[in-house]
């Protein structure tokens, strides 16, 4: 069937994901009557061992997938929760040797908003700067860095800019000072090799449904030697070896394991279509002229086009384009619109920010759609360069 | 956040029409707001026996900016004077549904018309 002109283009795979048919099948073979839909956690019955087989299998599967051993896999509801029984857990459970924690500036909101509860508890945070090309160096980190640092958090694949962190050589240092490192790995799995079994990194957070997953699932790796220490974030059934209260979700835990085996597995051929994708994409945007790529164009996710389109409002632009699906370097509240705190911590200022775009690209992203999108964007820039009378 | 059809189909309908010269007799204009900001109206009337004849103008900002313009030429094209002068940012706020953070655009297209007004007057 040829694709109508009107036929949405979704172009924003780093908000989210759709759930791999494969994935949604296996996960409906954990919920009805017919499946496995029993507690994990009830030991006495069969409904309950197959439940408990199948979360298991899934451990092994997932862990496999990211070079962990099962024992190091913790589920949670999603990356936040990872990011907040890392970030919290580790800080607590280790406040008597210091209170001092380093991350980014350019974490996610999520991450930024859960230092901001630990100072009000009396810890001390340090926010290291990124350079222009949107990467934290090593320096910077080991800078920042003072006797009483317990704990330092980064993200891998930034998710505005697409940019990758030096995670291997911050996990070398901090191995080395015998500093607990946490990586935020959200963006990262499906879109560059995640091997925790050849980078030192003590507790790394994993998201579904970034990855062809269903949304509300995730997991934190908690490195079992040497043995990163957490403090939960709440009590009940003791399950996941204490870290993480709460009756397993059978078909998200069995959903995430499909789908990160899967993308495993196919991480060369679906890299060579992104890339290949970008290759077309994003020259064909710096084509219209005025438009520059935020972040580094070497060290980044081909999957990212974060531009910056000048004379022309990102907000404006998207609404005139309702028929693609791709976000604004912005951020909303009640009464006024933020510039994105990214884009301006590589040093854009808040008129460039706000007219910049995130494009994403994904599994099922087709040059089709990548040429239809170029067409449309080139003619309402155009409309709206003219509007403001560039 | 989700926009109005109100407010997407103004915006999408919104084209620049070529400007008149300044000197052009009958024509009268204001600018308001900054490039440098991303917030920016320049606004041309061409007034004719106190009625509003056509309306243009050049917008720079967000989507709902360049809706309330578009709105503007709509219930400007035609109007006398004196019911330009009657008109209040609450209009436009309540006929575009404009959410609370863009309520400065609907104040900006009736300052660019008052200051006109008083240019008339």
């Amino acid at each position: 069937m040829t694709p109508d002109a009107f036929d949405p283009i979704y172009l924003d795979y780093m908000a989210t994901t759709p759930v791999d048919e494969v994935v949604a099948a296996e996960m409906m073979r954990c919920l009805t009557r017919a499946g496995n839909f029993g507690n994990a956690s009830s030991a006495t019955h069969i409904y309950g061992w197959r439940a408990d087989k199948a979360i298991a299998e899934a451990r092994e599967r997932l862990a496999a997938s990211v070079g962990a051993s099962p024992r190091e896999i913790i589920f949670t509801s999603g990356a936040t929760e990872a990011n907040n029984l890392a970030i919290q857990g580790a800080a607590r459970f280790y406040a008597k040797k210091g209170k001092h924690i380093i991350s980014t500036t350019i974490e996610h909101k999520a991450v930024l908003d859960v230092f901001r509860a630990l100072e009000k508890e009396g810890f001390s945070i340090s926010l290291v700067s990124p350079n222009k090309e949107g990467i934290v160096t090593v320096e910077a980190i080991e800078a920042a860095m003072t006797p009483q640092t317990t704990l330092i958090s980064t993200m891998w694949v930034n998710n505005e800019i697409g940019t990758i962190q030096p995670i291997a050589q911050i996990a070398a240092l901090t191995r080395s000072r015998g500093i607990l490192f946490h990586v935020d790995a959200a963006q990262a799995m499906a879109k560059i090799p995640v091997d925790l079994s050849t980078i030192p990194v003590d507790l790394m957070s994993f998201s579904a449904h970034k990855v062809y997953g269903p949304k509300g699932c995730g997991a934190l790796f908690v490195r079992d030697n040497p043995r990163a220490r957490l403090t939960p974030l709440f009590w009940g059934g003791g399950q996941e070896q204490g870290l993480r209260a709460g009756t397993l979700a059978t078909h998200q835990i069995v959903g995430m394991s499909v789908a990160f085996d899967r993308a495993k597995q196919n991480e060369q051929q679906e890299g060579k279509h992104i890339r290949r994708l970008n290759a077309v994409f994003l020259p064909g945007l710096l084509s219209l002229g005025g438009v520059s790529l935020n972040g580094s164009e070497a060290h980044r996710v081909p999957h990212n086009i974060n531009v910056c389109f000048q004379g022309v409002n990102a907000e404006a632009l998207l609404m005139s384009l309702p028929h693609i699906a791709a976000s604004a370097g912005s951020a909303c509240n009640s009464t006024q619109v933020e510039a994105s705190h990214v884009l301006k911590a590589i040093g854009l200022s808040d008129l460039q920010a706000l007219s910049s775009l995130r494009f994403s690209l994904g599994r099922y992203t087709t040059e089709e759609e990548v040429r239809r999108a170029l067409a449309m964007i080139r003619s309402e820039v155009k409309r709206l360069r003219d509007l403001a009378g560039q | 956040m989700m926009y109005n059809e109100a407010v997407l189909t103004l915006l999408q309908q919104a084209v620049a029409k070529p400007l008149w010269p300044d000197e052009m007799p009958g024509v009268f204009t204001a600018e308001v707001g900054a490039k440098d900001i991303g917030s920016w109206l320049q606004l041309y009337l061409y007034i004719e026996n106190n009625t509003i004849r056509e309306v243009r103008y050049r917008v720079l900002g967000s989507g709902y900016l360049i809706a309330a313009v578009e709105w503007l030429n709509i219930f400007l094209t035609g109007v006398n004077l004196s019911t330009a002068e009657t008109l209040k940012a609450k209009l436009i706020v309540e006929a575009l549904v404009l959410p609370q953070r863009y309520h400065y655009c609907a104040r900006m297209v009736v300052e660019a018309v008052n200051n006109i007004v008083r240019q008339y007057g």
